[in-house]
């Protein structure tokens, strides 16, 4: 170990990763160094409801993200249909966990790299407005979290079936008017994050994500999700504790921009707003910096969603909070667009309810290669750029990720 | 001088220190307050030291892990294990020492070999000056705590059950009701999160010093049997002293 091991990791991302340049070869490397937890193994012999409280300790970011991609596929094990008004309090949910890490990655581990400062409190201090913004973003995906899930991180309702208990209606009108007056917010973030200059790149490669229990890509990939096994090749890798997802020997990539890139024709009318008339750029740009411009327009199609989820629950004269199910031996496959892209988790139980085998696949996992690519790519396409500036530009590209390795190894 | 403050994160799912920025407009107020002299989610500042507090989130498992933890220590006058994974070892370290390596058998197949250590708190290789417990932690007891160092004293700890902040919240009891709430026995300072929502207290702030651990076991024992008291007993407190004293083997060991 050369430097010291309280400064060598890259900073303001989740997770340990030190970052390594040949500038000889032209080669990155992330060297990812994160301790085994082994949550596959933590909920064997476990009853089945240890799963989404356990699994969601993978990740403090998106710890909704994992609750709910456990309950899928719990409930799709055994056979549970949840009714219109808890899908849509778990949708609201839902957009509420994707607000708040997006809204953590770009204000708080993103835009000091485009403002030139070293963190948020400095941000404070420069440019309180932003600053606002920032904050005013978190504090909506956090409020609209706890007053669905009960806590910011970690939440504590959701349940196979339905949730422990629900907000009141008063809470959830004061919620619906918070969202919406916070519409401006999102799409002043938009024309922030579309107003940087990003360094230029472009390398084409295949995007994936979930939709409608498929998972689809731009190069015709279109099967179910419980095919994910075979959608990608996990691999192991000597001396890493994390595995890499490729497609034919190539990386590919999955969340926001991928998401944008496939289904922009599904965007709400404020966020088609956003992407048409604020960022006004022709999909794919197959620039991966683009993703923090993607994440701030997600930003505004998740309030919508949210606002339009929570209305449906109020309209809702048959509402229960959760259903009744009976347990038995079988397996399951669920999965969600967690903020990095799509989360499965697999589950295989006994006929008392009780875990015998699980499998959880992360975004990150699938991110790796990719990342790789475009930093091998940067190397050579910027080698003319002085070594100081291309790390910190490879640096830059791998904020632009947002890449999860506390999810990467789990 | 402001005092200079460092947050260093182990194995583990960094929910903790995100509370910092969910403090939103107090982080300012109280962190506009410190130097952060080294925070590597939060900032570009990574200076080696040295540091009046530093909180310590995570489980040491990998050797370098192990070394933060060392050298954090040796640099710091307080030091805070921020979190259950720091405080207490975490989820992961109710698994054995053979269930792990079956577990490493499970997750990465037969040749893979492991640098990592059996999770254990990061009491097992230093002092620790102040516990902040909990998966995650209480927000408000984080804001309580950086107040009291900020004033110049030592912040005080929970020394009652969650049961305590339940009872004032005016809670149905889960425990009555049937459920394995661990609440009786738990360390409070939560302001019962869990229970106040319907779902059972997991023990995540650790086993209350003083908590009667035998007589609940002997409870549990009764209504949910032997292996699932275990489970349930073991997934935070599995390292603690009041824990050992039961005598119960954690999974997979002999």
């Amino acid at each position: 170990m050369s430097e010291s091991v309280l400064t060598h990791y890259v900073c303001k991302i989740e997770g340990h990763g030190a970052l390594k340049l040949n500038y000889k070869s032209g080669k990155a490397k992330l060297d990812i160094n994160e301790g085994e937890r082994l949550f596959e193994q933590l909920v064997l012999g476990r009853p089945f409801e240890d799963a989404p409280f356990i699994t969601a300790r993978i990740c403090g970011i998106c710890p909704v993200a994992h609750i709910l991609s456990s309950i899928a596929a719990l409930e799709d094990a055994f056979d549970v249909h949840v009714p219109n008004n808890i899908a849509s309090l778990r949708k609201a949910l839902y957009a509420g966990q994707i607000i708040q890490s997006h809204a953590l990655h770009l204000f708080f581990l993103a835009l000091p790299d485009y403002m030139n400062v070293a963190n948020a409190v400095q941000l404070h201090h420069e440019n309180p407005e932003i600053y606002k913004t920032a904050v005013s973003l978190k504090k909506l995906g956090d409020k609209l979290v706890e007053v669905i899930g009960g806590r910011a991180v970690h939440p504590v309702t959701p349940i196979v079936g339905g949730f422990t208990s629900v907000p009141t209606d008063k809470e959830i009108r004061e919620m619906i008017a918070s969202l919406e007056t916070h519409m401006h917010m999102a799409l002043a973030a938009v024309e922030l994050f579309s107003g940087f200059k990003y360094p230029s790149m472009k390398r084409e490669t295949e995007y994936l994500m979930m939709k409608e229990g498929r998972i689809i890509s731009n190069r015709g990939l279109d099967t179910p999700l419980e095919n994910y096994v075979y959608a990608f090749k996990e691999s192991l890798r000597e001396g890493t504790q994390t595995k890499f997802g490729t497609r034919d020997g190539h990386g590919f990539m999955i969340g926001a921009l991928a998401r944008l890139t496939l289904d922009h024709e599904s965007l709400n009318p404020k966020a088609t707003y956003a992407l048409e008339k604020i960022w006004n750029k022709t999909l794919p740009t197959y620039n991966s910096f683009h993703n923090n411009v993607a994440q701030s327009i997600e930003i505004v199609n998740l309030i919508e969603v949210a606002i339009s989820s929570l209305n449906d629950y109020l309209d809702d004269k048959n509402r229960v909070a959760r259903v009744p199910f009976a347990v038995k031996a079988a397996s399951g496959v669920g999965a969600v667009e967690a903020p990095r892209g799509t989360l499965y988790h697999a589950v295989k139980t006994d006929d008392k309810g009780n875990i015998v085998l699980y499998d959880i696949v992360t975004p990150t996992v699938q991110n790796l290669v990719n990342l790789e690519e475009d930093a091998d790519f940067l190397m050579t396409e910027h080698a003319d750029l002085a070594p100081e500036k291309l790390y910190k530009e490879v640096e830059m590209l791998i904020r632009a990720y947002d890449p999860c390795i506390t999810c990467a190894v789990h | 001088m402001k005092p200079r403050i460092a947050i260093f994160d182990l194995t583990d799912c960094e929910g903790c220190e995100l509370e910092f920025i969910n403090l939103r407009e107090k982080l300012t107020e109280t962190l506009g307050q410190v130097d952060v002299a080294n925070w590597r989610l939060g900032s570009t500042n990574t200076d080696s030291g040295p540091y009046d507090v530093t909180f310590i989130e995570g489980t040491p498992i990998t050797e370098d892990d192990i070394a933060t933890v060392k050298q954090a220590r040796a640099v710091s006058r307080l030091v805070v294990s921020l979190g259950s994974c720091a405080d207490l070892g975490g989820v992961q370290s109710w698994l054995g020492v053979s269930a792990r390596k079956e577990g490493l058998k499970l997750v990465y197949g037969e040749k893979y070999k492991s640098s990592g250590m059996a999770p254990k708190p990061i009491s097992y290789y230093i002092d620790v000056d102040i516990h902040l417990p909990g998966c995650p932690i209480n927000p408000n007891e984080l804001a309580d705590l950086l107040g009291a160092l900020l004033a110049g004293r030592m912040p005080t700890e929970a020394r009652f059950p969650v049961c305590l902040e339940c009872k004032a919240r005016e809670n149905e009891c889960l425990l009555l009701a049937g459920q394995a709430c661990l609440g009786p026995v738990t360390k409070g300072g939560c302001e019962a999160a869990c229970p106040s929502k319907g779902l059972r207290c997991w023990g995540c702030f650790g086993a209350l010093r003083g908590g009667n651990l035998k007589a609940m076991q002997k409870l549990l024992n009764e209504k949910f049997g032997k292996e699932r008291t275990n489970q349930l007993l073991a997934i935070f407190y599995s390292q603690q002293d009041e824990y050992k004293e039961l005598n119960l083997k954690t999974k997979g060991e002999k």
